[in-house]
């Protein structure tokens, strides 16, 4: 016998009531890390700890390829980490990033070239993150990410000298899922776009990882006798071409462009942090809370600690406030109930005289805090939350709302930037609107903040541990990519990549490394010369053919000397060029003596040259500096080195001719200030 | 032979003077190219000129080191005179004249009309609607009968860059501009994601070019460049190497325009001039600090003002901001005692924040607030009978005690009002017409639109003067006038005197009104009173991470007293007098607990120590001629010229001097144009005097009073030296070669020294530097 449930209407309110509170509970779990526990940590006291003893050092360290090839050299610069520990464990030593430096096997600067640059501490992702990545609206890191690393030699984030190789390959992906995947149906399309979004994220991460490192790095003096590291113009174009790889198109633009950004980008980074930091220094006094500025793995005024005093009343901002808890992106901490039962860490601190807080150890009136929240300082328009105390999902449910528009509009919906640009055009102005409402917006943005903050927050050992641990439990919940690592995981397989990157470079003539590395000079050897319409062509053909087709000059056993001179060429001609763009008279900014050596290279290595535009572009850079000089002689050499470039393609005896000009021209003054200038052209 | 020799040799002696090229002060075929350079501080650009870049063993900054270090002229001690900002000293140094703009924007006590000097947009948009031709600075120059320095060329002889004392717009300027903004490199370099350069960026390079086509036109005398790049810069960020960055890209400009000026058919008579309107105190790892002064003059403590200032606070994060016209904001105080909901109406603090390092404070005057509350108080109908018959009697005795100085006003005004009347209509009876070709029309029209407008406001606070004047409280029934009849809306009235500010009304007491023994209104317990001087300088900020900068946000404020006397307060121990005698001699006195009571004075003078405002006694860099002791040399009177040689160096440079430029009678200083009548004359000075702050407010080093954006970089408007210790490098014919020019000059020796050199007749021929 069945009997129908029919339920009072009350009732059936009481089982709605029941599944939202199931509902509910079960996001919740999902929502909250398993590792998230409400601790209750009595007051403490901070361990005192030197800050200049545990901020950890970055360095280079470099080592030779001494069989890069059947020809020259090359060298691996890597970038280290030098931590005291605060803990047990002692000092430790982390290699970040390395960059390979094709040196030709020389001593001239002027022949190097920066290739390809390693994140150490990537992992690639394992087929099962990979599915993942491809459902959507799966917004969850699985445990650590992965649990087995294989230590070879990892693959490159990014090779510099071939910078426009990644722009087919991203074309292409976009072509197949606008004409492809998109037209299918529903599943199919938010699938695809799931794993797309994810795969770049995954990237942008990886890449503003790499940046964030980078910028950290000392810059070496340059010159021929120090090969220690990067110059800052090589660190300068590394950093742009790593940021510029997030954009489409990112790989046209030229070296010297290139070059400017990374530097003015550094400076507008500065601009921003610096601005960030008293927008929140002004918030917290308007609100009577205590901010400090925290240092993280050497990284100085980029996020800030926010603190609740609980034995000290500062006084309150009379204006209203819900501007400056806008900005801080949280609750006033003193209607919220949490906070008089607090169960989190609290920290005994002391003020001095003003009120002002002390650096920890200092004598002074003592004081009792609680975090409120982690800020960084890096995102464009104002300091971002990045960890709430009071509130674990905050900082997640923001992420994650704007993750669900955004893949139910491309992949749910099926909207495109084409046919439904109103949608698009909306969605900017709503967003534009926010953004000067104080809103953080920029998704991707919050994405290059959170993927700085989770890897210094592992690198650091300068932090107390107790709050290192909180902002560590926090920061976890904004991992949204299934194809995302543990950070702590990272920066311990770092070592196992390095020391595999270092046994290939050893390997001699089994070195895979090698064997890529002969390829690609073959391939920029094939290079010299051809327009940059020939090489987009040259582009599509190798993406075309999955890889196969690659344009490479024949192996040759002076393939090294070949390269070398262009090489030569073009540092020369970069040089010239870079001085007939000031249209100023040349004497006055540059020793004629260096000019006149810049012409006289050109003139002894261009005739040897075949490709027409080279000598063209190096016959008119020497006529207009003819125009602009005042030097008689350098004048006299500009007549004759033009004349040498019209005269037309001469064979040359690159074994004997061009070594031998090699070492009758190159002066120490001219390599010396080759790699300070711009040796990564 | 010996009369024939007497009768020869005159004639020869003749001959050869005429043979003598003509001295170059006769001469008006030289050309003045200016390179004007917003907040470059002078530290900082001749250390880079001084640095050897080991790249390439040259300069740094090879071009000006190469043109100006080795083949001109450079002023190692150029300071600004007055305030260290911008709209003040491009003031002076465009005119040659004492300053008649005393802030980046000022506001009128009797209309509340607003000056603002540094906005753009609506200038443009006005010039585009035919409403306008020149910057707000340059009508007032005008209305002051003070020329521009370019006004000494014929019109057609000059070329002059978009600046803040700008006349009229070039189009085709900012067309060029839009397209090179809109190319396509510019589009592909946003596609590509490296970044396309703003829209000031794009106008900068236009502007750049235009210059260059000038260059090359030989009838064009004055040729002018302004940038505000460095300046901008410099806000946002204290990184050496932003900074250094932005030198370099000035030192390429001036190669390009030297290489021009030597292609150029006047290349030989060609003097180039690069000036800076102050400094700023960039100091690598140092970020500057806000201290929002609208927050304390809105909060209790500071009166609960209803607070004006010229821009939208960023913190605020209002689209409002985006507005571009606003000149004037209004921002409510929750607290306000008396004036709720009537803030569009009753503004009683009006902040001029612009100038970051400083701050100017209009006031409403006290006793108009008292008149405000008591007719507030007389209009309630439960006010009992004997609170109301004294405070009916205490509003009579307030409006009494102004009555001679109002009525005066009133009187002086109403004079005015008529001639300015008389005036409108002479100006209308010419019939003209507005016109793009010349200016001159429009100008006439500018002029007029201007007049129409004041004779409205004017008139208007003088019938609310008026109607003050002939009221009388009554002492037994409710007031049920409207008090905007009696109270002007949007008006500050007369200054406030010191004693004022000392025990300012800012609202009723929280227990209303009270009588005391004798029947008559208790003012002590009545009102609210806030002394503006020790509770600005107890603020302190417990929010401040770096240690090397001090939690008190403000140094000293800075007031203006009678008889030439300006009193600079750090605390109530801590004061000085700077008084200027009438033959200009300038001395300083060390005071404490100067107070104002029944109209006097009272302070007791105090031997010189340290920690007094501007810090002189104690400053090792302080230059006194040999054997003179420090405290009787610095209180004795001196000329400018020993005070600007004895203290130049010091941490805040020419302070003395500069505060005796900013609190003049600034009516002296307007000379009104050609042809004025003297009552007209009087009225423009009245305009002039009616725009001056209550007092000043100086922020300590690196803090900042800015409210517009958030200010982490370097900062200017104080008297601090690396603020004040501005730019002056010349160049070309007349000037001499490889000449480092140590003995100090400020920015008044700018202009007549310039176009001395041009061979144009100086505005203050003693200012003169290079003869």
């Amino acid at each position: 016998m069945v009997r129908k449930l029919s339920l009072a209407p009350e009732n059936r309110r009481n089982v709605r009531k029941i599944i939202a509170i199931v509902l509910f509970f079960a996001g919740y779990c999902c929502l909250v890390p398993a590792s998230v526990s409400a601790a209750d940590v009595p007051l403490r006291k901070p361990e005192v700890i030197s800050r200049q003893s545990v901020q950890p050092k970055y360095y280079w360290r470099t080592v030779e390829i001494q069989g890069a090839g059947t020809q020259g050299g090359a060298q691996i610069v890597t970038l280290f980490c030098h931590m005291e520990s605060a803990g047990s464990d002692g000092a430790r030593e982390v290699p970040l990033v390395a960059i390979l430096r094709d040196t030709l096997g020389d001593d001239d600067v002027r022949s190097d070239r920066l290739r390809y640059v390693w994140l150490l501490s990537y992992v690639h992702p394992t087929l099962g993150q990979q599915a993942l990545s491809a459902v959507p609206f799966f917004y969850w890191r699985v445990g650590s990410g992965t649990k087995s690393v294989k230590y070879k030699v990892p693959k490159p984030l990014i090779d510099i000298s071939q910078p426009t190789g990644p722009i087919v390959s991203g074309v292409t992906h976009d072509i197949l899922q606008w004409s492809l995947f998109d037209p299918m149906m529903m599943p199919v399309r938010a699938s695809s776009r799931t794993f797309r979004t994810n795969e770049l994220d995954n990237e942008r991460l990886h890449l503003e990882e790499a940046v964030g490192y980078l910028r950290e790095a000392p810059a070496s003096a340059g010159g021929s006798m120090d090969s220690s590291g990067l110059t800052q113009a090589e660190l300068n174009t590394v950093i742009a071409r790593l940021s510029l790889r997030t954009n489409l198109l990112g790989g046209l633009v030229s070296a010297q462009r290139a070059e400017k950004m990374g530097e003015t980008d550094g400076f507008e980074q500065e601009a921003i942090r610096s601005r960030n930091m008293e927008t929140l220094r002004e918030s917290a006094e308007k609100a009577g809370l205590i901010l400090e500025p925290i240092s993280l793995a050497g990284h100085n005024s980029q996020y800030a600690v926010l603190w609740y005093p609980v034995n000290v009343q500062f006084a309150r901002s009379d204006s209203p406030l819900y501007t400056v808890w806008k900005i801080l992106s949280i609750s006033d901490p003193a209607k919220d109930r949490r906070l008089r039962d607090w169960q989190g860490p609290r920290f005994e601190r002391t003020l001095d005289s003003n009120g002002s807080l002390l650096p920890e150890g200092t004598s002074g009136a003592p004081v009792e805090l609680i975090p409120l929240a982690v800020y960084g300082m890096n995102y464009p328009t104002r300091p971002l939350l990045l960890a709430d105390f009071r509130d674990t999902h905050r900082v997640r449910l923001r992420e994650m709302t704007q993750r669900v528009v955004d893949d139910s509009a491309s992949g749910i919906l099926g909207l495109s930037h084409f046919t439904n640009w109103y949608f698009f055009a909306g969605e900017g102005f709503f967003e534009f609107l926010q953004s000067h409402r104080g809103g953080a917006v920029k998704r991707l943005a919050r994405l290059d903040c959170y993927s700085q903050f989770r890897v210094e927050l592992s690198l650091d050992h300068s932090l107390d541990p107790a709050l290192r641990k909180e902002m560590e439990k926090h920061v976890g919940s904004m991992a949204l990519n299934p194809l995302e690592v543990a950070p702590g995981l990272e920066i311990a397989v770092a070592q196992g990549h390095y020391l595999a990157l270092t046994a290939d470079a050893d390997a001699g003539t089994k070195s895979k490394l090698a064997k890529h590395l002969e390829n690609d000079r073959r391939v920029e050897l094939a290079e010299f010369g051809r327009t940059d319409r020939q090489r987009l062509s040259d582009a599509l053909l190798h993406q075309a053919s999955f890889g196969i087709y690659a344009r490479r000059a024949k192996e040759s056993s002076i393939t090294t000397l070949k390269l070398a001179r262009d090489r030569r060429i073009d540092y020369n001609l970069a040089f010239l060029d870079a001085l007939v763009q000031a249209g100023t008279d040349p004497e006055v900014t540059y020793p004629v003596e260096r000019i006149r050596e810049s012409v006289n290279t050109l003139a002894e290595l261009t005739p040897g040259v075949t490709a027409r535009n080279v000598r063209a572009h190096a016959a008119a850079t020497i006529n207009t500096l003819k125009s602009l000089s005042s030097d008689p002689l350098l004048q006299a050499d500009c007549t004759r080195a033009a004349a040498d470039i019209k005269a037309g393609p001469r064979l040359l005896d690159l074994d004997a001719g061009l070594v031998s000009s090699r070492s009758d021209t190159a002066s120490a003054h001219e390599a010396d200030d080759a790699k300070a200038s711009d040796p990564t052209k | 032979m010996k009369r024939v020799f007497r009768w020869l040799a005159p004639l020869v002696f003749a001959s050869l003077i005429a043979a003598q090229p003509v001295p170059h002060s006769d001469r008006h075929d030289r050309r003045l190219l200016i390179l004007k350079v917003d907040g470059l501080g002078a530290d900082r650009l001749y250390d880079a000129m001084r640095e050897i870049d080991p790249t390439t063993g040259k300069s740094r900054l090879p071009w000006m080191s190469y043109v100006f270090a080795e083949h001109g002229t450079i002023f190692d001690n150029f300071y600004t005179r007055g305030i260290s900002l911008s709209a003040p000293s491009w003031s002076m140094l465009d005119t040659g004249r004492h300053g008649i703009i005393r802030g980046n924007v000022e506001f009128d006590r009797y209309t509340g009309h607003t000056y603002d000097y540094l906005n753009f947009v609506p200038f443009y948009l006005g010039y585009a609607r035919k409403l306008r031709v020149d910057m707000p600075g340059v009508e007032v120059l005008d209305r002051a009968g003070i020329p521009l320095v370019s006004d000494r060329f014929p019109l057609r002889q000059v070329f002059q860059a978009p600046q803040l004392f700008q006349r009229g717009v070039d189009w085709t300027s900012l067309s060029h501009a839009l397209e090179r903004h809109f190319s396509g490199k510019a589009v592909m370099s946003m596609i590509e994601g490296s970044g396309s350069p703003s829209m000031d960026e794009t106008l900068l390079a236009q502007e750049v070019a235009d210059v260059k086509t000038a260059i090359a036109e030989p009838e064009i005398f004055y040729i002018d460049y302004y940038t505000g790049e460095i300046d901008h810069v410099g806000h946002a960020n204290n990184d050496p190497a932003a900074l250094m960055a932005q030198l370099k890209h000035l030192d390429a400009l001036v190669g390009r325009l030297w290489a021009a000026i030597q292609s150029s058919p006047l290349a030989q008579d060609t003097t180039v001039v690069m000036v800076s309107d102050h400094g700023m105190n960039n100091v690598p790892g140092i970020a500057s600090q806000g201290f929002s002064l609208s927050d304390f003059f809105g909060s209790p403590q500071g009166g609960a003002h209803h607070v004006i200032t010229d821009r939208h606070q960023l913190s605020d994060y209002k689209l409002a901001g985006l507005n571009p016209l606003v000149s004037r904001v209004p921002m409510e105080s929750k607290a306000s005692f008396y004036l709720k909901g009537e803030t569009n109406r009753y503004p009683t603090a009006w902040l001029d924040v612009d100038g970051n390092e400083r701050a100017s404070v209009w006031l409403r005057n006290s006793d108009l607030n008292k008149i405000h509350i008591l007719l507030l108080q007389l209009a309630r109908t439960d006010l009992a009978p004997e609170i109301r018959r004294a405070a009916a009697e205490c509003l009579d005795e307030t409006i009494d005690r102004h009555r001679a100085a109002w009525t005066a006003t009133a009187n002086e005004l109403d004079q005015e009002m008529r001639a300015l009347a008389q005036r409108i209509d002479e100006r209308k009876a010419e019939g003209l017409k507005r016109t793009r070709t010349g200016h001159q029309a429009d100008r006439l029209l500018d002029e007029l639109d201007d007049w129409q407008r004041e004779e409205r406001e004017y008139t208007s606070y003088l019938t609310h003067l008026r109607g003050l004047l002939a009221f009388r409280a009554d002492p037994a029934n409710p007031f049920k006038q409207k008090i905007s009849d009696l109270v002007p809306e949007l008006v500050l009235g007369d200054l406030n005197t010191v004693g004022q500010l000392q025990h300012y009304i800012a609202g009723p007491a929280e227990n209303g009104l009270v009588l005391d023994t004798a029947g008559h209104l208790d003012e002590d317990r009545s009102f609210r009173h806030v002394d503006y001087f020790s509770m600005l300088a107890a603020q302190r900020v417990h929010n401040n991470p770096q240690p090397t900068v001090s939690p008190r946000p403000i140094d000293f404020m800075a007031m203006a007293l009678a008889n030439g006397d300006y009193w600079l307060y750090g605390d109530e121990d801590k004061q000085l007098i700077i008084h200027v005698g009438p033959d200009g001699r300038i001395s300083v006195q060390p005071v404490q607990n100067l107070k104002e009571e029944d109209g006097h004075l009272q302070f007791q003078k105090q031997p010189w120590c340290a920690g007094l405002p501007l810090h002189i006694f104690e400053d090792p860099a302080l230059h006194l001629p040999p054997g003179a002791d420090r405290a009787a040399w610095l209180s004795e009177p001196h000329t400018e010229r020993e005070w600007m040689d004895a203290i130049h160096k010091t941490e805040y440079s020419n302070g003395v001097i500069s505060i005796t430029e900013y609190f003049s009678p600034v009516g002296t200083n307007v000379p009104g144009p050609p042809g004025i009548s003297p009552i007209l004359l009087r009225y423009e000075r009245r305009r002039r005097e009616l725009v001056q702050p209550d007092f000043e407010v100086f922020a300590a080093d690196h803090w900042n009073f800015n409210v517009r954006d958030f200010n982490p970089g370097g900062n200017h408007g104080s008297f601090l030296r690396i603020s004040t210790h501005s730019v002056w490098m010349m160049e070309g014919r007349g000037v001499p070669v490889h000449t480092v020019i140590q003995e100090p000059y400020d920015t008044l020796n700018f202009a007549s020294t310039i176009l001395s050199v041009a061979g144009r007749t100086p505005p203050m021929p003693d200012r003169v530097v290079l003869q």
